[in-house]
């Protein structure tokens, strides 16, 4: 009767795996259904292009769009060229399990569990303070660039060591450079952990507040240089709900805004990604 | 030049034994150990491979087959802790000393791995890259691929897709690109260990038959599992044996001597197929 019991088992082992995967799929769908039915109403492009008004209770978020762009941005070009950068010396230039290599390894991952906020307290002192870059695009991008950069740094990580050892055997064995190994061979295997690891970062930084809240500021108005103060569609988000009476709908419709851009990213990023790998391939 | 040298190449082709007085091999080992970390697997191995021919080794697993032919091009470097000991000379010029460059090493003594290893990239990319890093002319590159893989006999059936994943060929056809891919770099050695263990019994035939028209052009060492091939194709045997757990050369000469009248009892035996 082993049989019949070890087939029940399986069963409700089955049910259960099911009902998780559909609890998960309804409360994704209902935040969805949520920030859609609350925040549509008020998207138009006047919304996305006009500057906050009234606290944000009035005008829009064109401003705000601006200035997380250009956090974002100051964010990926130091996190990524460092955390590829650290991940190959990792992974290539230094043995696996040396104690150099544990060193470097045991700093990403402290990095990694440090919560944001101190981070923002980091930045502020810092970048803000001590480097004189005052409450700016560019101290709120480069604190997020220290927060993501182990992400960075652990998928890229990952993605060079996932290359098959005859990889770098066979191209040792023709005499290819470090170099030349890395480049032809192990990047583009390390493409798809890259790109995982890239949305990762975006994402989380896309969604930070706590780490901006005291580098880059609040300010509402157009940002005229990296120097200038300005607000994330996070940070507004985040204002809106809190210290603005009278503005959820407003809050929804930002992150209405802030969903269908990490959406478009996710998509554009991975696209990318596949169409530079193909070309590899055969070009 | 070397007068042994020019000696040796005046007589190259000629099947003689292998160290025939007063001329240079190809290939040399003398009193070769390599360690890994502290455990020896390979010690006093002395061998030498006359040019434009083929030697064998056989042997049971994990006695150092391996180990030998990954110290021949200096792959060894690439495992940390491993250290080789003795001389090894290629052309008679000393490969472990400090100012050999293992990138330059490489292009002249080629290897071949048991896995078909092409590179993920298209068919042509394979030997268009190892070619560019080693200073071929872009006007020459088409020229020199096609000859390549003409020479493996593989061009009719790619020549319309060499823009192809090289992924997408068969195993055999992997394993001829990447034997053609060495080939490209011109390299005076070829090291193939286990070159057919993963394939067909056809393609065995051919990349079998391939290996010993090469003779013609390149020195070879092989390490093969299958004693019916390494009698077929064969100048040169070697024996290697695990003794107190490292690895060692028990027999060693050319091959109708060693296949036909083993001298070590335990070769003799593993010859005749009666132990392992
Ligand atoms: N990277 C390494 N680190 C430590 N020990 C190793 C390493 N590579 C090989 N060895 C050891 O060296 C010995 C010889 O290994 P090798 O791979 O040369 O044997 P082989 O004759 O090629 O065996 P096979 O016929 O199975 O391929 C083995 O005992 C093995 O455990
Ligand atoms: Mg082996």
């Amino acid at each position: 009767m082993t049989r019949l019991r070890s087939a029940k088992i399986d069963r409700s082992v089955a049910v259960v795996c099911w009902v998780s995967a559909a609890a998960v799929c309804a409360t994704f769908g209902c935040l969805l259904i949520e920030i859609i039915r609350a925040g549509y109403a008020e998207v138009s492009w006047e919304y996305l292009t006009s500057r906050p008004l009234d606290a944000g209770r009035a005008g829009g978020i064109g401003t705000v769009l601006v200035s997380t762009v250009l956090v974002l941005l100051v964010c990926l070009a130091v996190s990524i060229p460092v955390g590829v950068g650290a991940a190959t010396w990792l992974s290539e230039f230094t043995t696996p399990g040396s104690r150099r290599a544990r060193f470097v390894t045991g700093c990403v991952n402290l990095l990694a569990s440090v919560p944001s906020i101190i981070f923002g307290l980091f930045g502020m002192v810092f970048f803000s303070q001590m480097l004189n870059l005052g409450i700016s695009i560019l101290s709120g991008g480069l604190t997020l660039a220290c927060m993501v950069l182990p992400i960075v740094i652990q998928t890229t990580y990952s993605g060079l060591r996932s290359a098959a050892v005859e990889l770098r055997l066979g191209a040792a064995a023709l005499g290819l450079s470090r170099t030349s190994t890395l480049w032809y061979l192990l990047f583009p295997a390390a493409t798809n952990g890259v790109v995982a690891g890239l949305l990762l970062s975006l994402g989380r930084a896309m969604a930070e507040t706590a780490a901006l809240l005291f580098t880059s500021g609040y300010a509402t108005r157009m940002p005229e240089s990296l120097l200038d103060s300005g607000r994330t569609l996070s940070v507004h988000i985040y204002d809106l709900a809190i210290n603005v009476s009278g503005a959820e709908s407003r809050a929804y419709a930002s992150a209405f805004v802030l969903l269908i851009l990490l959406l478009l990213v996710n998509l554009s990023t991975s696209m990318l990604a596949e169409r530079w790998l193909r070309t590899r391939q055969t070009a | 030049m070397d007068p042994l040298v020019q000696l040796s190449e005046s007589v190259s082709g000629s099947s003689g034994p292998v160290c025939e007085p007063g001329i240079a091999p190809m290939l040399e080992t003398r009193e070769l150990s390599v360690t890994y970390g502290s455990r020896r697997a390979l010690s006093g191995v002395s061998l030498a491979v006359p040019r434009h021919q083929i030697l064998a080794i056989v042997g049971p697993s994990g006695c150092g087959k391996s180990t030998f032919l990954n110290s021949l091009n200096r792959l060894t470097d690439l495992t940390p802790n491993c250290r080789v000991e003795g001389s090894i000379r290629v052309d008679n010029e000393e490969i472990l000393n400090a100012d050999c460059d293992p990138m330059t090493l490489r292009r002249r003594v080629g290897m071949v791995f048991q896995k078909p290893n092409p590179f993920p990239l298209s068919i042509c990319r394979n030997l268009a890259i190892p070619l560019k890093e080693h200073g071929c002319a872009k006007s020459d590159m088409d020229s020199i691929i096609e000859e390549a893989i003409s020479d493996v006999g593989l061009w009719d059936e790619v020549k319309d897709r060499l823009n192809a994943p090289a992924l997408s060929l068969s195993g055999g056809q992997q394993q001829r690109l990447c034997i053609a891919r060495a080939l490209a770099l011109r390299p005076e050695v070829m090291l193939f260990d286990e070159p057919c263990s993963a394939l067909d019994p056809f393609s065995i035939n051919v990349v079998e038959q391939l290996i010993a028209s090469l003779r013609e052009r390149v020195t070879i060492v092989i390490v093969t599992h299958n004693l019916a091939q390494a009698r077929r194709i064969a100048d040169q045997a070697a024996v290697f044996w695990q003794r107190d757990g490292v690895g060692t050369v028990i027999e060693s000469g050319p091959a109708t001597l060693v296949f036909g009248a083993p001298q070590d009892p335990e070769a003799a035996a593993y010859l005749s197929g009666h132990c392992c």
